[in-house]
């Protein structure tokens, strides 16, 4: 992703609040749409951008470049909207991703746009599933595999090493097959044998 | 050269997918590979599932996504939160929620805070024992009427719908005799309960009264002001 140019970034640090409104609308079209992939549909996507854009300009002075800038912001994004689901799903008592596995049979909190009718089964199911990672591994395939960023690029925006990325990139692929293969076959049985759960 | 098992080959293709870039097959992958349908397939599921996912469009935002969105922000950076609109309405209905569940919980607490166990009374029978209600109960009766009809009064809800979703099953079922370590943590959540009470009740005159902020608020506030160990052991 590209960053906004250094001086409009400068002077936002700064306090210009008109540099801010700059780098807001630069960003929030790519970080509405990463919201949105965590929370499933738009108008939590916006509340959660709200969220995001807040803690920018609070925080604004304590970002170190020594990451690119885009990667400071979805990390607060991911934060954040992990923060959200986990809020919507403390509060309306619904299970957690783990008990998800377990019960998956229970409603999921699928989103919304599962019943978009623009999309083929295929792609509801892969979309279903993902949904039902644990927290972690939904974070990183989203990242890798949805906005296709790379694995050092996915590590700088959630924060940890390469090698967390590809362990979690490998068990969210392992479990999503799983789950796509329960769905393909109902009568097929889910294997709970994946402790990897973060 | 060892034959290699499917399972094998098949957690090889997940960690080659989970790579950081193209990785040659080792010869005795392509060999399996090579022999074995179901592997076939699975090298193939693995790359759709990759395909796919990258390719799955999302819809287009509202064509209003932006509006107000600027002025809402600038709000939020003002007061030094957001304040998520679309929240503010339900506002008095969560913060009546919340008061309920506290009342409801020391009303709950109550039940287990028994007096102190003698030697030949086992804590289980000594936490069922009755004792004269606290009259620090009435006072939550009433706040908690107060709120409700003022939650009533907005008619934005139903307040026992929301009640019912936030309380703990635990608390309604009233069952069960807990252990001494369950009965010092329930001993600590209800203090915490208690802190919670009245950092709400001192955001509901401020806040709530205003209509300017939502369950969302309180809950980062509360953190803030007595840490997310707080919220966390409440929850």
């Amino acid at each position: 992703m590209a960053d906004i140019a250094p001086d409009i970034l400068n002077r936002a640090r700064r306090g210009d609040r008109r540099a801010f409104d700059e780098l807001v609308r630069f960003y929030r079209d790519d970080l509405l749409r990463v919201t949105y992939r965590f929370v499933g549909n738009y108008e939590d996507a916006r509340d959660v951008l709200q969220l995001v854009f807040v803690k920018v300009h609070q925080n604004l002075d304590r970002w170190e470049p020594r990451a690119p800038f885009w990667s400071w912001l979805y990390r607060i994004a991911v934060n954040e909207s992990l923060g959200w689901k986990k809020r919507e799903q403390r509060r309306y008592g619904l299970i957690t991703p783990s008990e998800e596995l377990v019960q998956s049979d229970a409603p999921s909190l699928a989103p919304s746009p599962l019943e978009d009718a623009s999309w083929g089964e295929t792609e509801r199911r892969v979309l279903d599933a993902i949904d039902q990672l644990p927290e972690m591994q939904r974070a990183t395939f989203i990242l890798r595999y949805r906005e296709e960023l790379s694995v050092k690029e996915t590590a700088a925006a959630l924060g940890c090493a390469e090698g967390t990325v590809k362990a979690n990139g490998y068990h969210a692929i392992r479990r999503l097959r799983k789950i796509l293969r329960k769905m393909e076959s109902p009568a097929g049985e889910l294997e709970i044998d994946d402790t990897s759960a973060l | 050269m060892t034959p290699l098992h499917c399972s094998t080959v098949q957690e090889a293709l997940w960690e080659r997918a989970a790579s950081s870039g193209p990785v040659p097959l080792s010869p005795a992958l392509a060999e399996h590979l090579s022999s074995c349908p179901a592997c076939q397939t699975e090298r193939r599921a693995v790359h759709d599932l990759l395909e796919v996912s990258a390719a799955i469009g999302d819809p287009a935002p509202p064509v209003d996504i932006w509006d107000g969105f600027t002025e809402a922000l600038e709000r939020g950076i003002g007061r030094g939160r957001p304040w998520l609109d679309r929240w503010s309405r339900a506002a008095m209905g969560l913060a009546a929620t919340l008061v309920v569940g506290f009342a409801l919980g020391a009303v709950w607490m109550r039940a287990i805070d028994r007096p102190p166990v003698t030697a030949d009374v086992r804590p289980e029978a000594a936490a069922v024992t009755d004792e004269p209600r606290d009259p620090r109960m009435d006072l939550y009766l009433e706040e908690i009427e107060t709120v409700l009809v003022a939650y009533r009064a907005s008619e934005q809800g139903d307040a026992v719908d929301v009640f019912r979703r936030s309380v703990p099953a635990t608390m309604l079922a009233g069952e069960g005799v807990p252990s001494e370590a369950a009965r010092q943590r329930l001993e600590q959540q209800r203090a915490a309960r208690e802190q919670l009470r009245t950092l709400v009740l001192a955001m509901l005159a401020s806040e709530i009264e205003s209509e300017r902020t939502g369950f969302g608020y309180i809950e980062r506030r509360i953190a803030e002001i007595a840490g997310q160990e707080l919220l966390i052991l409440v929850h």
